[in-house]
């Protein structure tokens, strides 16, 4: 996929030798979007950022843009794109945003203007209370579960001292936590984001409880190269933040916000 | 007066020069066999005479009207050309009858082609299909095959696909008709159906130019033969005289090389 | 069990739009095909040429790059055209490269079939005084047709299959439908893909055959 992008990035500039009716380069992108009234939001179906409730459209991400939106006074329009052309989408002007549960990389930050992180997610180890645990190394030799072909699998592979436990791959992450609630496994390494939703108070999982914060990700907005509409947004991050309406968002939705 | 008369053909492709100085007249009635070996220029000379080929040189002239003049362009325009063509008849080596129609159809598709373009066809639609239908049958039984008419052309040997070319030449009613080696690809058994044929279109005095190998056929058929050698006519005159006492060397010479055989 | 039907339900719903593509580029890409054709049997040299370099190029190059090439290129190139917004837009887009495409390979074929005919054929109508085009529409035709069913009937499966290839600039295809549950875990929707092409392969195939035979009462 990514040899195909280069030879269609290598075409496209041959191409632009030839372009015709060009328009001009310096305009602001704020000004573009403000033109056409709209922000054209490329997504993934991806629970829980962008999802279908039957048949309302819902998510973090979805509530969160339109919100966003709103303050800027344009109207959110949410595009299904193909997630590996989404930054051809954003460059051809087609979408003007991507906003879907996007890990910040640094290939990202190259090749789009991106905002600040504004949503964590991990692979976390969940213990039953009253576990001793001080780092990954108070797991050698004991047994850990994981959802097999995970992300929490190749944290496990990846974590030297984790590797050296006993690993018991289970066919869903909900399957793991249970056997750290059984008592068959001394640890889980889950989904922050599952985690969250599935224990804690009110839980069935009361009892086990996220002791440990593994391959840290965040969440990041992308906008085009040099965009100017990314430092808006992130000032209305900063206000969603201050007045509690992006805390209460992830809340509803099981999200941790970044620091 | 000449029905056709043929002066000064010369044709070339690319370096080699097919025809040189060709000459000769046909009268009306008047059949021709046209004798010679491969490459002596026979089936080229046919093909300029159809407007399959066009001449670098010379002039075809049809009742004292010339219908084509290597120098004169205005003879040579497309929409001119197939007009002219229709001057002339075609039989060919290798029947070329369109498969997909049934042999009626073969025979009568051209003429209701031609018809369309009638001035009055549209008031009499209905008579002038018929007629080209009634004479399409006419033909057919003409060349014997009334039976097959509405076979389709792989159902039937090669012999009477010969024929039903002859009967689709005639349908046009062409002031010549022409054969190109018209049974060479044919079967032995098969020749002597379509030989018959033409011997009787020529006791009916059909004007027709027949390039032929079969010497027989030419001599018993033919008011008048014609022999061609690198693109020249070597000798014409009658089959008495040209089978009989042939005058050159190389008619001398092309001749023994068929009696012997 | 509602689960499944909602989800076949919704499979048959995007499979319409892989319909949709399949039948709008058979019905522009079969005649520009024999346009470009007879560009490519011009005896205009220059015109001939043209043809011919465009002809390598699109069958050169994979469909999927020139998908996005046609979607995305206005946009990258900053060109005063654009495609209209959302999903039609997409949609257009994709018809629009395929049909390039199609009739590219479409032409190749009718040439080779048109070729094929035997030079005969056409001086017989010559001879017999009928015009280029009523030698063309009345003789060469139908021969073509039937030499070239073959070889078409294997591009017009091909091209169902092809259909799925829009999903690349996010023409929610069935395939791309299948995608969204495959990366929940759900993997029979993908597999279940496979059996709404087998069957429309399936009636094409009847159809194919059935053309060939009513084109069998000669042969050519």
């Amino acid at each position: 996929m990514k040899k195909l992008m280069s030879v269609f990035l290598v075409v496209i500039m041959v191409l632009a030798l030839a372009a015709c009716g060009n328009q001009s380069q310096d305009e602001s992108d704020l000004a573009y979007v403000k033109g056409n009234g709209k922000l054209i939001i490329g997504y993934t179906v991806y629970a829980p950022m962008n999802y279908y409730e039957g048949d309302t459209f819902t998510g973090f991400d979805t509530e969160l843009a339109t919100l966003v939106c709103e303050k800027l006074d344009l109207e959110p329009e949410f595009v299904e794109i193909n997630w590996d052309t989404k930054v051809v989408e954003l460059e051809a002007k087609s979408i003007d945003t991507i906003w879907n549960g996007m890990t910040i990389t640094p290939e990202l930050m190259e090749e789009t203007e991106v905002t600040k992180p504004y949503v964590k997610n991990a692979q976390v180890v969940l213990v039953k209370e009253g576990t001793a645990y001080e780092n990954t190394a108070s797991l050698i030799d004991k047994t850990i579960a994981a959802e097999q072909g995970s992300a929490g699998e190749k944290t496990i592979q990846a974590d030297d001292n984790l590797k050296q436990a006993d690993y018991a791959p289970k066919t869903l992450q909900t399957e793991a936590l249970m056997e750290v609630k059984a008592g068959t496994a001394d640890a889980a390494v889950l989904d922050l984001t599952l985690a969250n939703t599935m224990t804690g108070a009110g839980t069935n999982y009361e009892d086990v409880k996220i002791v440990d914060y593994l391959a840290e990700e965040n969440y990041g907005v992308a906008f085009r190269k040099g965009s100017d509409i990314c430092e808006e947004v992130n000032k209305i991050f900063d206000e969603l933040i201050a007045d509690g309406t992006m805390g209460a968002l992830a809340e509803k939705y099981g999200l941790d916000l970044s620091e | 007066m000449a029905i056709l008369e043929v002066k000064n053909i010369e044709k070339h492709f690319g370096n080699l020069q097919v025809l040189r100085n060709i000459d000769f007249s046909l009268e009306k009635g008047e059949t021709i066999a046209v004798i010679g070996s491969s490459g002596s220029g026979k089936t080229t000379l046919l093909r300029c005479l159809n407007f399959l080929e066009r001449p670098d040189k010379g002039s075809i002239i049809i009742n004292n009207k010339v219908i084509f003049d290597a120098m004169d362009p205005a003879t040579q325009r497309e929409s001119e050309v197939r007009k002219k063509r229709l001057h002339f008849g075609l039989v060919f080596q290798n029947f070329n009858l369109f498969p997909q129609y049934t042999v009626i159809k073969n025979i009568t598709l051209a003429a209701e082609l031609l018809a369309k373009e009638h001035p009055s066809f549209k008031q009499e639609k209905k008579a002038i299909l018929k007629g080209i239908q009634d004479r399409g049958k006419m033909l057919l039984s003409q060349v014997g095959l009334s039976d097959k008419i509405n076979n389709y052309p792989h159902t039937i040997s090669g012999g009477q696909q010969q024929r039903v070319a002859i009967a689709r030449a005639l349908a046009l009613e062409p002031d010549i008709l022409c054969f190109d080696e018209p049974t060479s690809a044919l079967d032995p058994e098969l020749t002597g159906e379509v030989l018959k044929v033409i011997k009787n279109l020529a006791e009916r005095n059909t004007t027709m130019i027949i390039v032929t190998h079969e010497m027989d056929f030419a001599r018993d058929v033919a008011d008048r033969i014609i022999f061609m050698d690198e693109g020249v006519i070597i000798e014409q005159g009658t089959p008495h005289e040209v089978f009989g006492n042939p005058k050159e060397e190389r008619t001398k010479q092309f001749l023994s090389r068929y009696k012997k055989e | 069990m509602n689960q499944i039907l909602v989800i076949v339900n919704r499979l048959s719903e995007s499979f319409l739009l892989n319909f949709r593509l399949f039948a709008l580029t058979l019905v522009f890409s079969l005649p520009l095909g024999l346009v470009i054709a007879f560009g490519s049997m011009s005896r205009f040299h220059p015109l001939r040429w043209l043809t011919r370099t465009v002809v390598w190029a699109v069958r050169g190059t994979p469909l999927m790059l020139q998908l996005m090439i046609i979607f995305f290129g206005p946009g990258l190139l900053n060109m005063s055209f654009s495609w209209p917004g959302g999903a039609t837009g997409r949609f257009v887009a994709a018809t629009a490269a395929f049909v390039i495409n199609y009739a590219c390979y479409f032409s190749e074929i009718y040439r080779g079939g048109i070729e094929s005919i035997a030079k005969g054929q056409y001086e017989a109508g010559q001879v017999l005084g009928m015009t280029k085009s009523q030698i063309f529409f009345k003789i060469t035709l139908l021969q073509v047709v039937k030499r070239i069913l073959p070889p078409v009937g294997n591009e017009v499966i091909t091209l169902v299959k092809d259909t799925s290839l829009a999903r690349i600039i996010a023409n929610k295809e069935i395939i791309m439908m299948a995608g969204e549950y495959s990366s929940k875990g759900l993997i029979w929707p993908l597999f279940a893909t496979g059996i709404y092409f087998l069957a429309f392969v399936g009636v094409l195939t009847l159809l194919l055959d059935w053309l060939e035979k009513k084109l069998s009462y000669f042969r050519a």
